[in-house]
């Protein structure tokens, strides 16, 4: 979550109105995770699963952006994630080299 | 505490070097720096963390800063450097990407050379050290710094760890600086501190590949890495490399007797998180 003000909100709790397939898809192809496209992401997938399971999680400090507050927030954001690790593996998306350029740039549109 | 002199015989107490750093590994390439120790299934392994620097006619460049516990070494390496090419000042520091091994000494470099001027991708830089944005500039792939009888040159880095990364190339001696690209650890207990590639006859490439794998570029284990060394093999041939100092790997001065068992090594981590996916069923018990 992003905001384009100083003073946020850095605090979000019910729908945030911004997580979405999409989004999250683009922004870690945009980000330091453009290798996912094609790779395979099931072992990815259990270990997120994991940890999910494992903590009775109700909030997300992320190191970018706003901080998400509540377990249904919470599980959205995995399971948005997990989805958008589905479908980025290599069986759903032929794996392949991915150079730097072009960079996915976010201000060319990739989010 | 580490001997910080230049070509000594170990610059640092894990370090038991048969050759003094820093090292001239082609002409007027040279190899800065020192190893940290790595504990990896049970052994420790050496890994580099180094800067290499490229001497021209009228200017030098740093290619990485090296790691900041290292900085002191790696100042005094760059001092003997400079005084062996008399006249010859340290005018570029090109950062193959932000991690703290390699940029961690961006700051005390800058102000230690007040001509210095950071170049390639700079993105972010100028958050931490404000100060000196104006002596930050952007290069992108292709584009070069003239040293005098040589250039260097901004390349495709084809294993990278961010976004941003960068590789360099020195169009004199053919010789890519590839950062993380060829990561790889070495045998300390069989004196390989100091020597390239081809003098550590004894180093098992697929194995000390694994180390690097696992700690540092863990993505290259849950792709097709066929098709990464394939384009490393092509950006070789387009750009006739000669020479390899990785930042973290010893130097490689025969590709053709060397590169295939790196490839080897770069193929063979293929599954190897999955097995600490496996084997993490502590998270349960830690959790409780």
């Amino acid at each position: 979550m992003w905001s384009d003000k100083i003073e946020g909100p850095w605090l979000m709790e019910g729908d945030d109105g911004v997580t979405s397939n999409t989004f999250v898809r683009s922004f870690l192809l945009g980000t330091g995770f453009w290798w996912l496209e094609g790779a395979r992401s099931d072992p990815l997938r259990k270990g997120v699963r994991r940890v999910f399971e494992t903590y009775d999680i109700e909030m997300i400090c992320p190191g970018y952006g706003a901080m998400l507050k509540g377990r249904e927030l919470v599980k959205k954001q995995f399971d948005v994630f997990d989805a958008v690790l589905a479908d980025l593996d290599r069986t759903k998306v032929q794996g392949r080299y991915i150079a730097r350029e072009p960079a996915r740039r976010m201000s060319e549109g990739a989010l | 505490m580490n001997d910080v002199s230049p070509q000594s015989t170990g610059t640092s107490s894990q370090t038991a070097s048969k050759r003094p750093m820093p090292r001239e590994i082609g002409s007027g390439v040279w190899w800065l720096g020192d190893c940290l120790g790595q504990l990896y299934n049970g052994k420790i392994y050496h890994g580099y963390n180094a800067a290499h620097m490229v001497v021209g006619t009228t200017a030098a460049l740093l290619s990485d800063t090296g790691h900041p516990k290292d900085f002191l070494v790696i100042a005094k390496h760059i001092e003997h450097v400079l005084a062996r090419n008399p006249g010859v000042p340290l005018k570029y520091l090109f950062l193959t990407h932000q991690e703290t091994p390699h940029s961690g000494g961006l700051g005390r470099l800058l102000a230690k050379f007040p001509e210095l001027e950071v170049v390639g991708d700079v993105s972010d830089y100028h958050l931490a050290f404000p100060q000196y944005e104006h002596r930050m500039r952007f290069l992108g792939e292709g584009e070069a710094v003239d040293l005098g009888g040589r250039e260097f040159k901004i390349v495709e880095p084809v294993v990278r760890d961010l976004r941003t990364s960068n590789w360099g190339f020195d169009t004199k001696t053919r010789c890519l600086f590839p950062g993380d690209g060829f990561a790889y650890s070495h045998y300390h207990w069989d004196g390989h501190c100091g020597l390239v590639a081809e003098e550590a006859t004894s180093l098992d490439l697929v194995d000390v590949c694994a180390v690097f794998q696992e700690r540092a570029l863990f993505w290259t284990t849950f792709v097709d890495m066929e098709r990464y060394v394939e384009r490393m093999e092509w950006q070789m041939k387009v750009l006739g490399v000669r020479l390899v100092a990785p930042s973290h790997g010893l130097p490689v001065t025969d590709l053709e007797r060397t590169w295939p068992e790196i490839r080897k090594g770069l193929l063979a981590g293929e599954g190897k998180f999955d097995d600490m996916v496996k084997a993490a069923p502590e998270v349960g018990a830690r959790a409780s």
